[in-house]
């Protein structure tokens, strides 16, 4: 599973890298790895079957706690 | 500046709302549940309710003609402030794609391919998202009208298949339910569906001969879908009667229950086919407008090289955000109306009143200017 | 080049349909067998379910090529297995078997009637939350043990639980109300009052042969059978309703009897309440009939006739819809649903009353208005013995 997913990214890696380069645009490529390294650890975690907190669920007992629910 | 370059019509922009709310029609049954047999009630009172609603989003995008909503954020709110609550919307908006994407694999797990992994089912959806993205808005949307073509006539055909079965009995008794139930369900029907057409603020400015004409096919787009939900749920209800309750997809069931002609039966198929058809125009919308959210908040050329990773952090949102369907149901019942209104409803009216103060503001300047 | 390239990717999308069924769930239709009935009873030992499981086997049924008389393959084969509930049984099945059984054809649930008396209720939750199961199923209940009723070889069918199909089709062309498929009696059960009636098949020995009857009905009540209705009950059940389709009625006087034929009747229901919040219901029926037969009578005239047999026709239909009602309110059961109807239309009175529905129900005031007509005499007018001939 988890090669898979290595397999996954190096692909887009390939498909995007080549046309992020010849653009020259700093500010995109910086922008880019950050949602790639971002994505590529979050997608390894759950590989690993490891507990990601989830906001939704914050927030419902945060709603709870003030009393606005049904 | 614009990122996107397209441009598609008027009726394109209206069959597209339409299409979208009509997609939650085969997710009803979250609502359906609490008040039974009489939801169709608390459902028309939330379209009438919702009417005002559509009518200030209108007129928020009329106010700032050309500008979608990340940008209209900027100028109400100034730079830091703005960004601020555009990000919260960019959240709003990816949370939605994730949720959406999640239930279109639960639903085809569920009933179509059971043994199939849904990280693979949701990842094959996702890959056809992104690809139709990468080409823009008008490639997104233009097929919203076949498919609101194809889901009527689907619509249709069930409701001639299970004519013999609907007993008009079936909606007695009325108003036997606490207040409460009403109160809750017109809140759910609000925010769920309805309430999700915040985002096509993003897609206004591109609408062909906007804002002229832009509050018909708006409110004609809001109006069809949600007309077209109403018909589903009365079928529902006139065909299952008190045995709604105990459906986590009512519609299938109808469906399941149809003969045509005494040799079609079993046409729980075409609600399949008809369900993923839907979602996945509605993913794609929602997709492509958070991918648009994101590169116009950060100030980038184009969105088309975040599409994929973006596409693999809601894949890995969508299997994080509930732990299963029960806590993903009880939730959408109880305190997501609450959290999707601070959104929909408090953050829009909140930008349209700031912008009428400010521009209030702005005309005495210019008037004492003027004067002096 | 461009043109090789779309070429290349058309060719892989028309290959790539060959995989719309998805690697993991391909389901060949030599791998499943196909059920066509269910059978539930009660196992011998102690607090578990015999399952039995009619499956139809597709080859036998479809293929042709046997002489006549060389009864050589059954159609359909009986599987059966005990344990602790339905979800346990099927599941048990599986181990038997050399191919998953599919439930999604099947055609008809039974009940047997010493498992029905303790409860039917659980047993529905587990065909309701099945994947497979579809509501459209008839359900029934048998008096004896359902694997004897699934292997009784019925002539004219191959598979015993297509041939009970078939047979609750033309229990329907007698009245609707004879009728129940899941997804009514799940409606009736989760509704006040929790009663439904379920048509009850037996096995009917002669000399040599056994044969399948439906006749009858049971009485459901709060998921537990309580009781049984006879034929001629039964028919009074369906008059009450106003849901009787056809089938003769038998016109006593003491000059003859004529059998008529009964043409849909229409049927009004008022309910009225007294001072405490009690109801009085109140039936009107308008029958119309066809003569079928007459029997009798010599040497009357045909508009005498039908004078006296409008009459008396009125207390036949009042005779069979009372005593129906008074066996329903010996066994307390509100198998007209008078508490559902109540609750639709007259809403807050029915609240004041609901919990004490059980103890009013046996006390109940029903006051029937039968108006008949005879609308037709059938393709001759006189019978022979009428115009004083004999007819030798």
């Amino acid at each position: 599973m988890i090669v898979l997913i290595i397999l996954a990214f190096i692909i887009m890696l390939a498909i995007n890298l080549p046309s992020l380069i010849k653009s020259r645009d700093y500010k995109l490529i910086i922008i880019y790895g950050c949602f790639y390294t971002a994505s590529f650890a979050l997608s390894l975690l759950l590989a690993m079957n490891v507990k990601l907190p989830s906001i939704l669920e914050m927030a419902d007992s945060l709603f709870k706690t003030l009393k606005l629910s049904y | 500046m614009t990122i996107e370059n397209s441009r598609i019509s008027a009726g394109q922009f209206m069959f597209s709302i339409a299409c979208f709310l009509h997609s939650s029609s085969l997710l009803t049954s979250f609502f359906v549940i609490i008040t039974r047999n009489e939801s169709w009630m608390p459902f028309v009172a939330s379209i009438i309710i919702c009417i005002p609603l559509i009518v200030s989003y209108v007129l928020l995008s009329k106010s700032y003609p050309g500008m979608n909503l990340i940008q209209i954020n900027e100028a109400v709110f100034g730079r830091v402030a703005g960004k601020i609550v555009s990000a919260l919307y960019v959240w709003f908006f990816f949370t939605l794609t994730s949720l959406n994407i999640r239930d279109l694999g639960t639903f085809v797990n569920k009933t179509t391919m059971v043994k199939t992994p849904i990280s693979i089912i949701i990842i094959l959806f996702l890959l056809l998202c992104v690809w139709s993205s990468y080409y823009g808005l008008e490639v997104v949307t233009r097929y919203s009208i076949v498919f609101l073509i194809i889901s009527c006539v689907i619509l249709f055909i069930s409701i001639i298949a299970v004519y013999d079965l609907i007993e008009l009995d079936n909606f007695l008794p009325m108003f036997d339910m606490p207040l409460n139930n009403y109160v809750q369900v017109s809140h759910i029907a609000s925010t769920i569906p309805f309430g999700e057409t915040v985002i096509f603020l993003m897609v206004t400015p591109y609408v062909d001969n906007a804002p002229k004409n832009l509050m018909r096919y708006f409110l004609g787009g809001f109006l069809l879908g949600s007309i077209l939900i109403l018909i589903v749920i009365l079928r529902d209800i006139s065909v299952l009667g008190n045995t709604i309750q105990y459906f986590s997809l009512p519609s299938f069931e109808v469906f399941r229950l149809g003969t045509l002609f005494q040799t079609i039966s079993h046409m729980e198929i075409m609600f399949s086919i008809l369900l993923i058809v839907l979602l996945y125009f509605k993913i794609s919308v929602l997709f492509y407008v958070t991918m648009l959210a994101i590169a116009q908040l950060l100030n980038i050329r184009s969105y088309r090289p975040i599409l994929l990773p973006c596409a693999a952090l809601v894949v890995v949102y969508a299997f994080t955000a509930f732990k299963d369907v029960i806590t993903h149901t009880k939730t959408a019942q109880e305190t997501t109306p609450f959290f999707w209104t601070l959104f929909e409803i408090l953050l829009p009216v909140l930008t349209l009143i700031v912008s009428f103060v400010k521009k209030k503001a702005k005309n005495k300047n210019n008037r004492k200017a003027v004067s002096k | 080049m461009k043109k090789a390239l779309r070429i290349i990717a058309a060719a892989m999308l028309i290959l790539s349909s060959a995989l719309i069924s998805g690697c993991y769930d391909i389901v060949e239709l030599d791998t499943i067998s196909i059920v066509t009935g269910l059978g539930i009873d009660k196992a011998d030992e102690n607090g578990k379910v015999q399952l039995t499981v009619q499956v139809g086997k597709a080859d036998a049924v479809g293929g042709g090529g046997q002489e006549g008389g060389e009864a050589s393959e059954k159609a359909y084969q009986n599987l059966d297995s005990v344990d602790r509930n339905i979800v346990g049984a099927l599941d048990k099945l599986l181990q038997d078997n050399s191919r998953t059984l599919f439930l999604h054809h099947n055609q008809v649930v039974i009940f047997g009637e010493s498992h029905a008396k303790e409860g039917i209720s659980d047993d529905i939750d587990a065909l309701m939350r099945d994947l497979h199961s579809h509501l459209n199923v008839f359900v029934l209940i048998s008096e004896t043990n359902t694997s004897e009723i699934f292997n009784v070889e019925m002539e004219l069918e191959k598979i015993p639980s297509v041939g009970i199909t078939r047979m609750m089709r033309n229990k329907t062309e007698i009245s609707e109300a004879f009728r129940v498929k899941m997804l009514e009696l799940i409606s009736k059960l989760s509704d006040d009052p929790c009663t439904a009636v379920l048509p009850i098949i037996k096995q009917v020995k002669e000399q040599d042969t056994t044969r399948l009857s439906i006749q009858g009905l049971a009485v459901i009540k709060d998921g537990k059978m309580v009781g049984k209705l006879t034929e001629d009950q039964a028919k009074g059940y369906a008059w009450a309703l106003g849901k009787i389709k056809s089938g003769y009625l038998p016109v006593n006087t003491d000059k003859g009897t004529v059998e008529l034929s009964i043409k849909p009747p229409s049927r009004e229901m008022k309910v009225s309440f007294d001072k405490e919040g009690i109801p009085k219901i109140k039936i009107g029926i308008k029958a119309r009939f066809i003569i079928g037969q007459i029997i009798g009578f010599d040497g009357l005239q045909l508009e005498e006739i039908i004078e006296m047999i409008q009459k008396e026709s009125v207390n036949a239909v009042k005779d069979i819809i009372i005593s129906c009602f008074k066996e329903t309110q010996r066994l307390n059961a509100d198998i007209f649903r008078f508490g559902c109807y109540l609750n639709k239309h007259h809403n807050k009175k029915w609240k004041k009353i609901k919990d004490k529905w059980d103890q009013i129900y046996p006390n109940l005031e029903l006051e029937l208005t039968v108006e008949t007509q005879i609308i037709d005499t059938g393709k001759t007018s006189k019978s022979p013995k009428m115009v004083g001939g004999r007819l030798a």
